[in-house]
This record gives structure tokens, sequence and C-alpha cells, in this order.
């Protein structure tokens, strides 16, 4: 029987989390067509509420993670309406420059909460420490289970998809299609922009949970952009607007830059050239927009697609 | 009581008056059209009409409720849905998405139904399955039902439009330039079926068009719109007569 390494178990539960996270990204800057990058933002939101809620309070872990998620969301909920007013490159900034000031929020929680409870004369009440700062929250509850990370993997792409493929999902897709097409026909593009944006957060606040009680020591510089722009190449290779496509995005460059370690200091170069190199030769992602079924289904039917366009 | 009435609609961009005192009112099932020389100010009135600008001043009544400030979904909501000049398809959706999301706001199930996947939600999508499958069928476009929009030529495209506005079952329809870049065959085929939806859905329709044979052959009643004023108002036979208008469109003999 095979047996899996600690190391191999490591990279599985990664490629897990990974996937909640691009899945998750791929409804807002896929099906959307919102470009966010504050993933990671969302994330650290999740993964610290969810860690301070497991030690500090003693929460079992799936109340933690889903009350992570929650806030999360709500932080979704509330900065998308002033937010996805934006287009294109400036909502791109907005996003960064909002996970941004989550993290420096993370950092600098102790001080200005203690300050304000000062102020109102709650001082001495009020713990000094709650998110320990720019020294990272350590000694989280350890919840090494893949059946939980990949439990989770299958809760979010289901959801996904069921929204998908629902008359919400069109109404969202539509949005990412044509904007003003959208609104024509009656839909109300901000909220649904808004809910898009919100739920996408939802659970990248229940993949920060999961991280951070894998690894049982997170800090705030651990959800800096690189790691939006990490979960965003996950998205552009699988394809936007593909959930399959979006997991396979996952996989992929979880795998890549391990097996790249054998190149020891080159791992740095040649990952981004295949990078390149499969953006330039697929530059819609591998699965485009369609979802890895329809792809399997169009290899067998291929042969006798009837040429229904040109009838007339 | 009017289907529309729009009343002294006017809008200014900055210093320019795109659109000044524009008076309308349109009966149900009224088939009214805007015509115009090129930057008159006509796709301007479907915007101010259809809430996608909000106007300078005037006032808009749309079937009894007073929309002026509505946005645009909210209109729609109400029952007057536009096309665009320009084909503004879901083209990567395919053709009976298209007609799918027109239904979005009338759809009886709610998210959590739909994560859910509740009877509700099985009961639903079978209805609007049906409905929009029926309004492609009479588009004759039901052939072409799994065909992504985009790869679709664009004479489908245009009637695809049409279908997926009809899909929101307004009470108003707003076409701009539908007979645009339609070869004479087309052309002759839209106005039969723009009469036949019509005669269907028993619904009223506000037209641009610069082809002149086909304002004139499915209009009763004719607006001219020239640097955002409207100069005459009447019937089709009035409309070709009237000098002022005659001067809009071939301009005057005296060079003075």
């Amino acid at each position: 029987m095979f047996e899996l390494s600690n190391y191999h178990i490591q990279v599985l539960a990664f490629m897990g989390i990974n996937i909640i996270l691009a899945v998750s990204l791929n409804l807002i800057n896929g099906f959307t067509g919102q470009f966010s990058l504050g993933h990671a933002g969302f994330m650290a939101i999740g993964a610290y509420t969810a860690a301070i809620l497991t030690k500090a309070c003693g929460w079992p872990f799936l109340a933690a993670t889903l009350a992570g998620a929650m806030l999360a969301f709500l932080f979704g909920l509330l900065l998308g309406i002033p937010i996805l007013r934006l287009k294109g490159d400036y909502l791109a900034i907005a996003t960064f420059g909002l996970s941004e000031i989550v993290r420096v929020a993370i950092v600098n929680f102790d001080d200005v909460s203690m300050k304000l409870a000062g102020y109102v004369g709650m001082g001495d009440l009020w713990p000094k420490e709650i998110t320990r700062g720019a020294l990272g929250y350590p000694a989280i509850p350890e919840v090494k289970s893949l059946l939980w990370i990949y439990g989770w993997a299958f809760v979010t792409c289901l959801v996904l998809r069921n929204i998908v493929r629902s008359s919400e999902g069109r109404a969202i897709s539509s949005i990412g299609e044509d904007e003003l097409a959208a609104e024509s026909l009656g839909i109300n593009t901000a909220r649904y922009k808004t809910l898009s944006f919100a739920i996408g957060a939802f659970f990248a606040g229940v993949a920060g949970a999961l991280f951070a009680h894998w690894v049982t020591f997170i800090k705030a510089d651990l959800f800096k952009i690189d790691k939006s722009i990490e979960i965003l190449l996950m998205v552009v290779l699988g394809g936007m607007g593909s959930l399959s496509g979006s997991v396979l995005g996952a996989v992929v460059l979880t795998i890549l830059p391990e097996y790249l370690r054998m190149f020891a200091q080159w791992r740095m170069v040649i990952y981004p050239v295949l990078l390149i190199l499969l953006m330039l030769t697929r530059p819609e992602g591998l699965l485009g927009k369609r979802e890895l079924s329809s792809v399997v289904a169009g290899l067998f039917t291929r042969a006798r697609r009837p040429a229904a366009a040109a009838a007339t | 009581m009017p289907l529309l009435s729009a009343d002294n609609v006017g809008k200014v961009f900055g210093g320019l008056t795109a659109v000044k005192g524009f008076t309308l009112s349109m009966e149900p099932g009224e088939m009214v059209g805007l015509i115009g020389p090129n930057g008159a100010g006509k796709t301007t009135v479907f915007n101010l009409l259809t809430g996608f600008f909000p106007p300078t001043t005037g006032s808009i009544v749309f079937d009894g409720v007073d929309v002026t400030g509505y946005k645009a979904w909210q209109v729609a909501q109400q029952g007057m849905v536009r096309t665009f000049q320009n084909i503004r398809m879901f083209s990567s959706l395919t053709v009976l998405d298209n007609l799918k999301t027109a239904q979005h706001f009338r759809t009886g199930y709610g998210l959590a139904e739909a994560v859910l996947r509740l009877p509700r939600y099985f009961s639903e999508e079978k209805r609007i399955h049906a409905d929009c499958m029926r309004l492609l069928e009479h588009l004759e476009l039901d052939g072409v039902a799994g065909e992504i929009a985009g790869s679709l030529p664009y004479g489908y495209q245009k009637r695809l439009e049409i279908a997926r506005a009809l899909s929101v079952r307004p009470k108003l329809l707003l076409l701009d330039e539908p007979a645009a870049g339609l070869n004479p065959t087309e052309t002759r085929e839209l106005l039969a079926r723009l009469t036949s939806i019509r005669k269907e859905f028993g619904l009223a329709m506000l037209l641009i068009e610069h082809d002149m044979k086909f304002v004139m052959g499915i209009c009763e009643r004719i607006l001219v719109l020239v640097y955002g004023e409207t100069i005459a108002q009447g019937l089709p036979e009035e409309i070709r007569k009237n000098p002022q208008v005659l001067e809009a469109y071939l301009g005057t003999e005296d060079h003075s």
C-alpha cells in the first residue's frame, strides 16, 4: 500500500484549500467579471476570526469556521456596496487596498481596540492580546484533517455549481457578459455584484479558517497581495468562468512549484516562464468558459456535431 | 389612460442640450416611430425613457407609475424594455440562456432554494425553460437554442436580441434600429415578424429607424427629432409631406 508522507499530506491539504480559494474567486472574477485582488484579505478575516474563537473562546472548529466565514461575508457585503461601483483596473486597486486595510487592521488591532476600550471606560476589562499584532498568532488548536478540507472543498464546489446553474447564477453571469444589457433586462446588477462578492468572501473565510487550524500559526503577512495573486493565477490558468477549470488550476499550481523544487534556485525562473508559455498558447485558460464535463462529452460527440448555426 | 406619457423630458450634458422638451404619449399596443438625422438625440431619448440616464427636466409616467429617476433595471421590471443599436448579446451564453436570463426577476425561487435544490427550483426551471422555448419557436430560433449566442450570424443575433427583450414580457418595447445592417429580405421578414409579435403579445412599440420604408410601413405615428427637439409629429403621410422634415433631411435650396 502506498503510504503518504507528511510532506504529501501537507501538499494535499494546501491543494484543497487552494481549490476553495480559486473556485470562490472565480465566482467574483470569472462569472461576475469583477476583477478582485482582495481575496487574501477575506481569507485573513476567516483565519483570524476562527483561530481566536477556537483558541481564546474554546469554540468548536466547525462553529468557528462558520463564524469566520460569516464575518468575511459581512465584510464583503458592506464593502462591496461602495467598492463595486468601480470597474476594471480601479476596482482591482480598490480591492487590493481593501485587503491591505484588513492586514494593517489585524496588525494594529490590539493597540487600537485597547485605546478605544479605554475611552469608554472598559480598559480593564478588555483583553490585552487579541490578534497579537505583527508577531503572529501562535498555537492555534490543530485540526490536521484532510476530511475537513476536502469536505469543505466539496461543499464549496457544490454550492457554487448550484448557484451558477440557477436563475441567480444567470443574473450573475450576465453581469460578466454585458452589464448594461443585464440592467436593461431588469437585473439589479449592483445587488448581484455585491452578492457574488460576499459569497466569494464567505468561502475565502472558510479557506482561511481551515488554513489557520492546519498550520497552527498565522500572521498578517501571510495574507498579502502575493496570496491574492497566487489565487488569481489559478483562476486565470483554469479558465475564468469555469468552476472545474479553477479546481484544475488550483491542483496544477499547487503541485507545479513542488515539482520544480528539484531545480533548486531555478525554480522561480522556470515557474513564471511556464505560466507565460501557458498564457501564450491558451489565453482563455485551460478550460476557457467550459466545464470539464462538457469538454469530455465534446470529445465523444465532436464527430457528429450538426451544423445547426448555418441552417436557416 | 396612456401607457407611456413623457412630459417635457430634457437632458443637458455639461453645456450641451441633447434633448429638449420631449413629449410623447403612447396608448397600449400603439406603434410609434422615432426618426431624425444622425446625432439628433434619438438614442438619448431611449436612454432617458428606460432609465439609463436620469432626465434633467420633465417627468416620465409609465403604466400609471412615475418612473422618473428610476434605475434602468427598475424601469425594465415595470415593463418597458429596450434593445441596443449595436447588439449587446450575452455572447458566451447559449441562445436559450440569453432568454432565461431575461426572466430572472420573475423567477419564483430564491438563492437558498437554488443552493439546496428544493422542489420549487425544479418546477420553476421547468416553467422558465418551456416559456423560453415557446418564445424561441415563435421567432424561429428554436433550432439554435443550444448554440453559443456569439457564434450566430448577425441577422440571428439581431433577432435574438428582440427575443430576449420579449422574454421580459414587456408592455412597451423600444427598438433601436432593428433593421440596421439587415439585407432587404431580412428587413421584410423583420417587418412581418414585428407585426405578428405585436398581435401575439399585444405590446406597444417605439422604434428608431433610418429605413424610411420600414418606418412608414409599420408605424401609426411618427415623431421627428432634430437637434434634440421634436420638429414634427403625426401620421406617416403627414410626415412625408412636412416641409420642415424635408428640410432637416435634405437641406434647403437657400444658401444665403
